[in-house]
């Protein structure tokens, strides 16, 4: 009897032996894992859940808050610039993608063929984006002026008539999506130009035997090759430009006639300037939510079609 | 860079670069492309910092001065007072600094063993 309570507690002994043991041996382990997890929840984690519930609120941090349900959601939706931010939106993105996707791959495909002037070409590229955005823009503000700005300026040297850049509702949004392809050009092309790298020449060899041309070597070998890269900028750009927001921020204000207005800068208006922080939680949930189901949608898409090859 | 030079094989090939055709094109597309991306890219910036020289009286002229008519580095001084621009480049400083040494320091303080040996240290930091 005796023999087995002492076995028992020998065992209990060593198994907290174990235990101690082991925190001991990741200490290091473990202290890290709680920085990152304190550094997670402070600055990522309680953000979000903080919008989830300043969305339910009536709340301008003086009065006390107030819950209201789906009062917020349904005032933002039913707002006649709504439709109109999201329609700016979706142009914006879809403007962007088409310049803001196949410029930096030409780009970067033109440089990986070219044997000279390779650094100052890759150093020149990346300029723009070593530039503070908030620069880069206001450069722009400066060069879209209709009286003095360098563009109207450039087009009366070839005698054509003036534009009114970012005063008209016809130009507006495409000076934004001008200004931000230029700013963000950079990192597209570096990055394709790294996957180009990656091709073996052979390829390239191969295919030119057979007897493609250039722009089937494009498309047979450079394509296929780099197709992951391009899927996955797709993605990152999509849910990057969906949240445009420094451009009609810093050059239009969401105008002229709510041209330029975009969800992330409604969203700013609502809680800066109207105040109400609850509608501009509402609508960053319900940005949040077609981002979300969009990325899932397409990671579902790529991994079949991945699975399918 | 000789060697990778002839190593490397793109879309192009080295056969079609040397004929004479090939060799035309081929420095045309070079020309066009770096006087572009110098008019796209660089020429922006250059716009900004002789703007930034100009008076404000040369700067609304009509037509715009290619050139500032005379070098007035004083602005550049005068800036930098008026915006405080030294306290913002510390905080800059700071907030940069701060971030590298959290994110690449630390983390590899203990450097990574690689798995196969255990002894090499392959995912070395480079910082």
């Amino acid at each position: 009897m005796i023999t087995a309570t002492t076995a028992t507690a020998a065992r209990r002994r060593r198994r907290a032996g174990a235990l101690r043991f082991g925190v001991r041996r990741n200490l290091t382990a473990y202290g890290f894992l709680c920085g990152a997890l304190i550094c997670f929840a402070f600055f990522s984690w309680y953000p979000m859940v903080r919008e989830f519930v300043l969305g339910l609120q009536h709340n301008n941090f003086v009065d006390p808050p107030e819950w209201v349900g789906l009062d917020n959601f349904r005032a933002v939706v039913t707002d006649p610039v709504f439709g109109q931010a999201w329609l700016n939106t979706l142009e914006f993105t879809g403007l962007a993608l088409l310049v803001g996707f196949a410029v930096p791959f030409v780009a970067a495909n033109v440089l990986n063929e070219l044997r000279h002037a390779r650094a100052y070409l890759r150093f020149v590229v990346y300029l723009p984006v070593m530039l503070p955005p908030a620069v880069a823009v206001l450069l722009f503000k400066w060069f879209y002026d209709p009286g003095a700005g360098l563009f109207n300026q450039a087009l009366g040297v070839v005698h054509l008539p003036p534009l009114s850049w970012l005063d008209s509702t016809g130009t507006a949004l495409i000076s934004l999506v001008i200004v931000s392809t230029w700013m963000n050009l950079g990192t597209g092309t570096l990055i394709y130009l790294a996957a180009l790298q990656t091709i073996p020449g052979e390829l390239y060899e191969a295919a030119e035997l057979d007897g493609a041309g250039l722009l089937r070597r494009v498309w047979h070998v450079t394509i296929p090759q780099t197709r992951l890269i391009l899927l996955v900028m797709l993605l990152l750009q999509i849910v990057a430009t969906m949240q445009v927001f420094i451009e009609p921020f810093l050059l239009t204000g969401g105008g002229p006639e709510n041209a330029t207005m975009t969800v992330a800068y409604l969203m700013y208006q609502y809680a800066f300037n109207f105040g109400d922080f609850g509608g501009g939680s509402a609508l960053g949930l319900l940005l949040m939510i077609v981002l979300l189901v969009f990325s899932a949608v397409y990671l579902r898409v790529s991994r079949d079609d991945a699975a399918a090859r | 860079m000789r060697a990778t030079r002839q190593e490397f094989r793109g879309l192009v090939s080295p056969h079609t670069l040397g004929t004479p055709r090939g060799r035309i094109v081929y420095w045309t597309v070079l020309a066009v492309v770096v006087v572009t991306f110098t008019a796209t890219f660089v020429f922006p910036l250059y716009w900004m910092v002789t703007g930034a020289m100009k008076s404000p009286e040369e700067l609304a002229q009509v037509p715009p001065t290619f050139f500032p008519t005379h070098l007035d580095l004083g602005v550049w001084a005068e800036a930098w007072d008026q915006l405080e621009l030294g306290t913002f480049l510390l905080n800059t400083l700071v907030y940069a600094g701060g971030a590298w040494l959290l994110t690449s320091r630390w983390t590899c303080r203990r450097r990574t063993r690689c798995r196969s040996c255990g002894r090499c240290s392959a995912g070395r930091c480079s910082a």
